[in-house]
C-alpha cells in the first residue's frame, strides 16, 4: 500500500471527502476523529501491514506522513 | 486419577436495561445506530443501587442448584471472581457461603481479575479437583463494573453491563479408553505495565496514600492501547495453547473468547481465520460484563446448540492486569 492509498484508508476511517487528509495532517485535529476511529486506524494498520500499534504511538506521530514512516518501518522490522 | 469437568453453568443478569436510545439521550454527538455498529451492543443490564456482585452471584448460584445438578451441600469448594466485592474485607465468597447455606466445611475465597479470570478460574477448579482437594468447585464470576464508571465517559458506559455466572466443576473417573483431560491444557499471561491502562483509581489506599484529600478516579480505558494489546497477546496466546496441545484450528469446534466488544471480536476473529460459525457472540443483549462473559458465551451456545456435547471449545480471556490466558474444554 502506498502512501497515497493509506491517506485514503484514513479518510475512509473519518468518514471524510477524499484529498482531505495528507502528509501534514494531523490525526487527533482530524474533524470525526474520537476513540473510535483510533481503534479503526489500529485496525487497519494491523489488517494491511501485520503491524500492532499503541494509541499512544499513533498519537506519538506529529503527522500522517510520519506515521505512515512509522508503519513502513515496523512492516520490514517485522 | 479424577478428572475435572464443568458439570453446568448458570448465569443471571439484573433486570434494569441501559439501551443505546437512552445514552444517546446524554450524548448527542452519537447515534444508537452507531453504537452497535462499533460495539455490537444494543443495550446493558445494570444493577440498583442496592444490588451487588454478592446478590448476582447467589442468584446466579441459586438457578444452577434449582436446575437439581448438585445439591449445596455438595459444594466443597467457592472461588468467586469479581473486583467488584461487597467489601474490602471479609471475602464475599464468605458471605456467599452463608447465603446459600452451603456447609461450613467448605473452602471459599475471591480472588481479584477481571476479563481473564474464568479461565484462571478453571486452572484453580480443576487443580483443586485432580489434587484430590475438592470434589465439587463452585466457580462464580460476578461483577458489577457500572458501579465503577463515570456517567459521563461513553467509551465504557457503552461497553460495560453487569451480571454473573455459576459454574459447577466436578471430578469423574478418567475412563480408560478415553483419557483425556477434559479441561486443559492451559496457558498463562501477565503484564503489569498495561496497569495503567485500565484502572480503577477511586477507594483504593494508593490513592488515598498519595492524594489524600481527593477521591480518586472512576474507571479509566485507554481502549486503544488495549486493543493493541489483545491484537498481539491473543493471536499469540491461541498458536502457544495450540502448540502446547498439539492441536490445529481444525481440531477445535468453538472458540469462545471474551466478550470485551464486537469490533474487536471481530478484527480477532478475522486475524486468526475463525469461520463465523465456530465463534460465539454474547453481547447484544447484555454488553461486555467482564470474566462473567465467557461463562455466559457457553451456556448461550449450549442452549441455542451452537455448541453440542463432545465438542472441543477453546476460551481466551483477557483484559484488566494486563492479564490474559486460555484453555481448551471438552464439552459435556
Amino acid at each position: 500500500m502506498d502512501q497515497a492509498e493509506f491517506f485514503g484508508k484514513i479518510e475512509e476511517i473519518l468518514d471524510s471527502d477524499p484529498g482531505t487528509v495528507s502528509g501534514t495532517s494531523v490525526v487527533q485535529d482530524q474533524q470525526g476523529w474520537d476513540s473510535v476511529a483510533a481503534l479503526s486506524l489500529i485496525a487497519m494498520i494491523d489488517e494491511s501491514y501485520g503491524v500492532s500499534l499503541e494509541g499512544t504511538e499513533i498519537f506519538g506521530c506529529p503527522t500522517v506522513g510520519e506515521l505512515f514512516a512509522l508503519v513502513q518501518d515496523r512492516a520490514k522490522a517485522a | 486419577m479424577k478428572r475435572a469437568f464443568i458439570r453446568a453453568i448458570e448465569y443471571y443478569l439484573p433486570d434494569s436495561t441501559l439501551t443505546n436510545e437512552q445514552l444517546v439521550e446524554r450524548f448527542l454527538d452519537w447515534s444508537p445506530e452507531k453504537i452497535v455498529d462499533k460495539t455490537g451492543i444494543r443495550s446493558r443490564r445494570v444493577v440498583s443501587q442496592s444490588e451487588l456482585a454478592s446478590d448476582l452471584a447467589v442468584a446466579a448460584a441459586e438457578r444452577l442448584f434449582q436446575g437439581g445438578v448438585c445439591d449445596t451441600a455438595g459444594i466443597d469448594f467457592i472461588l468467586l471472581c469479581t473486583q467488584s466485592p461487597d467489601y474490602a474485607l471479609p471475602s464475599t465468597s464468605c458471605l456467599i457461603q452463608e447465603r446459600l447455606g452451603i456447609p461450613t466445611s467448605t473452602g471459599a475465597y475471591d480472588f481479584n481479575l477481571g476479563c481473564s479470570g474464568f479461565v484462571y478460574g478453571l486452572s484453580t477448579a480443576k487443580g483443586l479437583i485432580e489434587s484430590g482437594q475438592a470434589e465439587n468447585v463452585l466457580l462464580l464470576t460476578s461483577e458489577t463494573y457500572t458501579k465503577h464508571l463515570d456517567e459521563n465517559d461513553i467509551s465504557v458506559r457503552a461497553v460495560f453491563g453487569d451480571g454473573a455466572a455459576a459454574t459447577l466443576v466436578s471430578g469423574r473417573e478418567a475412563d480408560s479408553s478415553a483419557d483425556e483431560q477434559r479441561i486443559g491444557p492451559f496457558v498463562f499471561g501477565t503484564d503489569g505495565r498495561g496497569a495503567p491502562r485500565l484502572i480503577l483509581r477511586e477507594g483504593s489506599l494508593r490513592e488515598k496514600a498519595e492524594h489524600p484529600d481527593q477521591p480518586g478516579a472512576k474507571l479509566h480505558m485507554n481502549g486503544p492501547d488495549i486493543f493493541a494489546f489483545t491484537l498481539k497477546q491473543v493471536p499469540a496466546s491461541v498458536n502457544a495453547l495450540l502448540a502446547k496441545s498439539g492441536k490445529t484450528m481444525d481440531d477445535i469446534d468453538l472458540f469462545v473468547l471474551h466478550q470485551a466488544n464486537k469490533f474487536m471480536l471481530e478484527h480477532l476473529r478475522k486475524k486468526l481465520k475463525i469461520p463465523e460459525e465456530k465463534f460465539v457472540y454474547a453481547l447484544e443483549d447484555c454488553g461486555n460484563t467482564v470474566s462473567p462473559t465467557i461463562p455466559i458465551a457457553l451456556s448461550r451456545a449450549a442452549t441455542d446448540g451452537q455448541m453440542r456435547s463432545g465438542d472441543l471449545v477453546m476460551l481466551v480471556g483477557f483484559g484488566v492486569g494486563y492479564s490474559w490466558a486460555a484453555t481448551l474444554v471438552r464439552w459435556g
